[in-house]
């Protein structure tokens, strides 16, 4: 239910951008400490593109990976662990996450 | 609904795969022979969200008022911890609830009647029942709550430990209810909430024994994911650990100094001392609990217009002493004796970082006339205390 949520506030930021024209794709992009689970997305957003308006528009997400800036170390990395945002190299919890939280609309095709 | 496609460049879609549908390349979506036109947004999705928390922050701000987003799983208390912080906070601060509840009133029946102001936001009108609140469902519901008269107000949230993370709704804190029965595993399973939130009740703890892991195990897999989160285990049901995260609410609450609270002056005139001493005893305790700050208080008597100061000792020792600092000037003392009447005898509060209301309330129960009171401006209060030359009217600031 928590992408029902998400693919509402989507659907959201492309309407104002489609100004009553058929929305194709809608492309996303989600950071990898989003919680975001695909095929719930997916599912959802098929629920809410017909409430919303737009039944044909497609959605393609891009994931990004999550990297950590750690004070301790003064490295950056990549972070594999889908909760922990601890830094892989020294095991620190002081680090700033620099990627990885991103969940915006890049772009939609219209017609 | 939509298949799933991962493509090799990693990039995902859906779409129907049913009968009569479009056939594409699944290596490319930019040559659409449908005559597509690709238009830029790069919009954060919560962007529409996230202004109208500010404007809630806000409000807020101007208001004088600290706001708190209270989160957890359902079953985890949340309700239970929040009526037992309204018993404790009553007549100390002014609290307003703002109560998401999926279909029900059920929580804010349990809640009413604990001096807090309760605003009722049932979230069923939404996309099917909503599952969390959000920035604008807040904005509405404040509505129902007078702001200005409020010191806190709590927004419990739906329970749910996913989508309330995602939502900003203007709050200064996000606390969360993680109950030990949930299991310790809950941080890892949903680190978006726990690494969210800068408070974590863990409820329940007098049903540990009855579980398999103590306390430090539950401590040490929030801090996993959160590592700078305050963890408080408390039992709301036994009333073990909750003193500490009253303590963190009162500090919240009221900033330390001050600097987020309202600044303000009460005039209290009194012909008999003994009628003021509970109001003035409320400012105390107060002042004890850090509830507000006195920078000065004033007591001067009228003399045929003409303010005559004297020590709060010589009007009453029962009523105490007080702060004598200097920072109400001349001009605000000389500013209230001429509304007096003569020989009549009044003390001039000034205080900073939080509300007196319950001192007011003791006056006002008590027949003791206020006779003025009013906002102080943050900038000539702070200006005041740190310049002992040019005396700056503080009440004249404000009233003209």
């Amino acid at each position: 239910m928590h992408e029902l949520s998400l693919c509402q506030a989507i659907a959201g930021v492309v309407k104002p951008h489609a100004a009553g024209r058929r929305v194709d794709v809608v492309r996303v992009q989600v950071g990898a400490l989003r919680q975001v689970v695909p095929e719930s997305l997916s599912f959802c957003w098929g629920l809410v593109r017909d409430h919303e308006d737009m039944p044909d528009a497609e959605l393609e997400l891009e994931f990004v990976t999550a990297a950590v800036q750690c004070r301790g170390c003064g490295q950056q990395s990549d972070i594999e662990s889908r909760w922990s945002v601890c830094c892989p190299l020294c095991g620190s919890a002081d680090v700033t996450v620099v990627r990885g939280e991103e969940f915006l609309v890049t772009s939609v095709d219209v017609s | 609904m939509g298949r799933f496609h991962r493509h090799d460049d990693g990039t995902m879609h859906s779409h129907e795969h049913g009968e009569d549908q479009h056939s594409h390349d699944h290596g490319d979506h930019s040559a659409y022979d449908t005559g597509s036109q690709r238009i830029e947004v790069l919009e954060a999705i919560f962007a529409e969200n996230d202004n109208q928390a500010e404007v809630n922050r806000k409000a807020f701000q101007d208001n004088g008022v600290r706001a708190l987003n209270l989160m957890s799983s359902p079953g985890s208390g949340k309700t239970t911890v929040l009526a037992a912080t309204l018993d404790e906070l009553a007549g100390e601060l002014a609290v307003g609830v703002v109560e998401g509840d999926i279909a029900t009133d059920l929580d804010a029946a349990k809640l009413s009647g604990r001096g807090a102001q309760i605003s009722l936001l049932n979230t069923s009108n939404g996309f099917g029942g909503e599952c969390h609140l959000d920035a604008p469902m807040v904005n509405r519901a404040l509505a129902g709550l007078d702001l200005p008269g409020l010191d806190l107000v709590i927004i419990e949230n739906v329970g749910n430990l996913v989508c309330p993370a995602e939502f900003d709704v203007g709050e200064h804190a996000k606390v969360m209810v993680y109950s030990v029965t949930e299991g310790e595993d809950k941080p890892l399973k949903y680190p978006v909430m726990f690494r969210s939130v800068d408070v974590v009740l863990l409820n329940k703890i007098d049903l540990i024994p009855h579980l398999e892991a103590d306390v430090d195990t539950y401590v040490a897999r929030v801090r996993q994911v959160n590592p700078t989160a305050t963890v408080l285990p408390v039992s709301a049901r036994t009333g073990e650990g909750m003193a500490a995260w009253f303590d963190w609410l009162r500090r919240f609450a009221v900033p330390a100094g001050g600097v987020a609270g309202p600044a303000g002056y009460a005039v209290v005139e009194f012909a008999d001392p003994e009628s003021a001493k509970p109001g003035f005893e409320a400012l105390r305790d107060a002042v004890e609990s850090g509830a507000v700050e006195l920078v000065d208080v004033q007591f001067l008597r009228s003399i045929a217009g003409v303010p005559s100061t004297l020590p709060g000792a010589r009007v009453d020792p029962a009523l105490g002493s007080f702060p004598d600092t200097g920072v109400l000037s001349q001009t605000d003392l000389d500013l209230v004796a001429e509304d007096m009447p003569h020989n009549a005898v009044a003390a001039v509060v000034l205080y900073t970082g939080g509300r007196i209301e319950s001192a007011l309330a003791a006056w006002d129960r008590d027949g003791v006339r206020v006779s003025r009171r009013g906002p102080v401006d943050p900038g000539d209060l702070t200006a005041a205390r740190s310049s002992g030359a040019a005396p700056i009217s503080l009440l004249r600031s404000v009233r003209d």
